[in-house]
């Protein structure tokens, strides 16, 4: 019972920490543009979230060393600390975002202007930062965040032809009204998207909170497999709904009301209230995820206590790093600075600061000292090298693409 | 400890520092060599004399103008007129793993002060803390 509890870990890290402001926002707005010409990518940032979140999990549990603590001793003061100051500085973009999809959520719910509803958001963030406990956490925002499946159920309503949504799946091809540097764009924005490096920083961190030993790897394996495989196919069949509601019609995607019609148009009323608790639940929880991140990442790396299992008296520094987080955000969202486009940015800054936290992991991974017998198969190995390899492609065409597509307009 | 050497660069610096009662309590941030007979680098060898931590020590290793900016940052806040990174003598290491372990708890050591201060001037103010 206590291991299937413990795969909640995993769920909430698919909903909360795969599908998050920037799955909602790239996947509308792939689908909407490209039709289904852009799937293979959450398909292709899926299976590398899934072997390099096991890889940190795996480290985690064996040594009680998350990711940041390995990011620091792998590479050293300077350029720890740059992946540091990168890092921490995505997740503020990142959170900025969700705290804004949260906000927004209330605003759907309610037809209050959701500038009014920031306060209330960070506030709720703080409280469950400051006051619950870890696992309540888990649970409550994974089993909400299964709201999700609102766009399963559309995409299956809308009844395509399985074979030919399979066929553009594996043979895209890019439609003729974008060019193809905007396509590439897309794809490395969608990349980092699903591999955002908070959820590594909250997923190994969390496998410490939760006090894992080596008779977790099974959790950890179940989890990481399963979890991200069920984010990643919300994710699809978020692209889905896109391609055959809005882009037969010509909407573009310019703020968050419009990825409802979706959903509303397939199945009505009930359609966008199940849209607007899963916006809020993956939102929330992503913003809990993208805060603890942060008190994580400074924590670890200057070696601070740290833990939301620790009482905050007893670690001062982790808990305040959070509160400075949260209210910088809610005063950044404040600016009326456009969440669509802050999500843009941290997806696209994400796919640019990837390999710094990667090629760490994939390192100690490989290290007997560390893992003794649980270190990287021979195929593990190949593919996340594979999967190494691709980041840094990915985050080397980033800037030039980003320069020549002005941000894919 | 075992007799098998080991690198300073590698397996020292930037490790976990964890006290007597097993919480962490900063990072090796720096060494400190001392050489037995001062300036006669042939003479006896050198030996590590203490583990210097906190941000004096880790703005130290940062290169170039961030580094000084990190450290000048950090004098004028500190309340010493001339503050020198916080050292943990090399006898307080009780042993080394992926963490160095010390026989001191972080109050003994003098770690505890900057938590110390945030908890009494911040964190209790917060209700529910």
């Amino acid at each position: 019972m206590k291991r299937f509890l413990a795969i909640t870990l995993g769920i909430v890290s698919s909903i909360g920490g795969f599908f998050d402001m920037g799955e909602i926002v790239m996947t509308a707005e792939a689908g909407a543009r490209f039709g289904l010409s852009l799937a293979w990518v959450v398909l292709l940032g899926t299976v590398g979230i899934i072997i390099y979140a096991e890889m940190s999990g795996r480290i985690a549990t064996l040594t009680g060393r998350p990711v940041f603590d390995v990011v620091r001793e792998r590479l050293g003061a300077n350029l720890g600390f740059a992946n540091l100051l990168a890092a921490f500085f995505i997740d503020l973009v990142t959170l900025t975002a969700e705290i804004a999809g949260i906000a927004i959520a209330f605003e759907l719910a309610t037809g209050i202007n959701y500038f009014l509803w920031v306060p209330l958001a960070v506030f709720l963030v703080f409280l469950i930062i400051w006051k619950v406990q870890f696992e309540h956490m888990e649970r409550v925002v994974g089993i909400t965040g299964l709201a999700m499946i609102v766009f399963g159920v559309a995409f299956w309503k809308l009844g395509p032809d399985w074979g030919s949504v399979m066929g553009h799946i594996f043979n895209p091809d890019v439609p003729k009204t974008e060019s193809l540097p905007t396509y590439w764009y897309f794809v490395v924005a969608i990349f980092g998207a699903a591999l955002t490096p908070y959820e590594v920083y909250f997923y190994s961190s969390g496998a410490v909170e939760e006090g894992w030993n080596e008779k977790d790897l099974v959790v950890n394996r179940a989890t990481a497999y399963i979890g991200f495989t069920v984010g990643g196919l919300f994710a699809i069949t978020a692209i889905g709904v896109a391609a055959f509601v809005l882009r037969p019609r010509g909407i573009g995607v310019e703020d968050l009301s419009t990825v409802a019609l979706g959903p509303a148009a397939v199945l009505g009323r009930v359609g966008i209230i199940a849209f607007i608790i899963g916006l809020f639940a993956s939102t929330f929880g992503a913003a809990l995820e993208v805060t603890l991140s942060n008190g994580y990442a400074l924590s670890q790396f200057f070696g601070w206590r740290w833990g939301k299992r620790i009482p905050p008296r007893k670690d001062p520094r982790f808990h305040l790093t959070m509160i400075v987080c949260l209210i910088v955000a809610g005063l950044l969202v404040a600016t009326t600075v456009d969440p669509v486009k802050v999500t843009e940015i941290s997806v696209v800054l994400s796919a640019i600061a990837l390999p710094l936290t990667y090629f760490p992991v994939l390192v100690v991974a490989n290290d007997e000292e560390y893992m003794g017998e649980q270190v990287n198969g021979r195929v593990l190995n190949g593919l996340a090298s594979l999967y190494l390899l691709i980041i840094v492609l990915v985050s080397l065409a980033a800037i030039p693409l980003m320069i020549v597509t002005k941000m894919g307009s | 400890m075992t007799d098998r050497p080991i690198s300073l660069g590698l397996e020292l610096l930037d490790r976990q520092l964890s006290d007597a009662n097993g919480e962490a309590c900063g990072k090796v941030d720096d060494l400190l060599l001392v050489f037995p007979e001062d300036t006669e680098i042939y003479g006896p060898a050198p030996y590590v004399a203490a583990i210097l931590t906190g941000p004096g020590a880790f703005a130290g290793r940062l290169q170039g103008r961030l580094g000084r900016w990190v450290s000048s940052v950090w004098s004028r806040l500190h309340r010493d007129e001339d503050p020198a990174p916080r050292r943990v003598a090399w006898a307080s290491v009780a042993r080394l793993d992926y963490e160095v372990h010390l026989t001191v708890s972080a109050e003994q050591a003098g770690l505890h002060e900057i938590d110390d201060w945030l908890t009494s001037h911040i964190i209790e103010r917060i209700p529910g803390s």
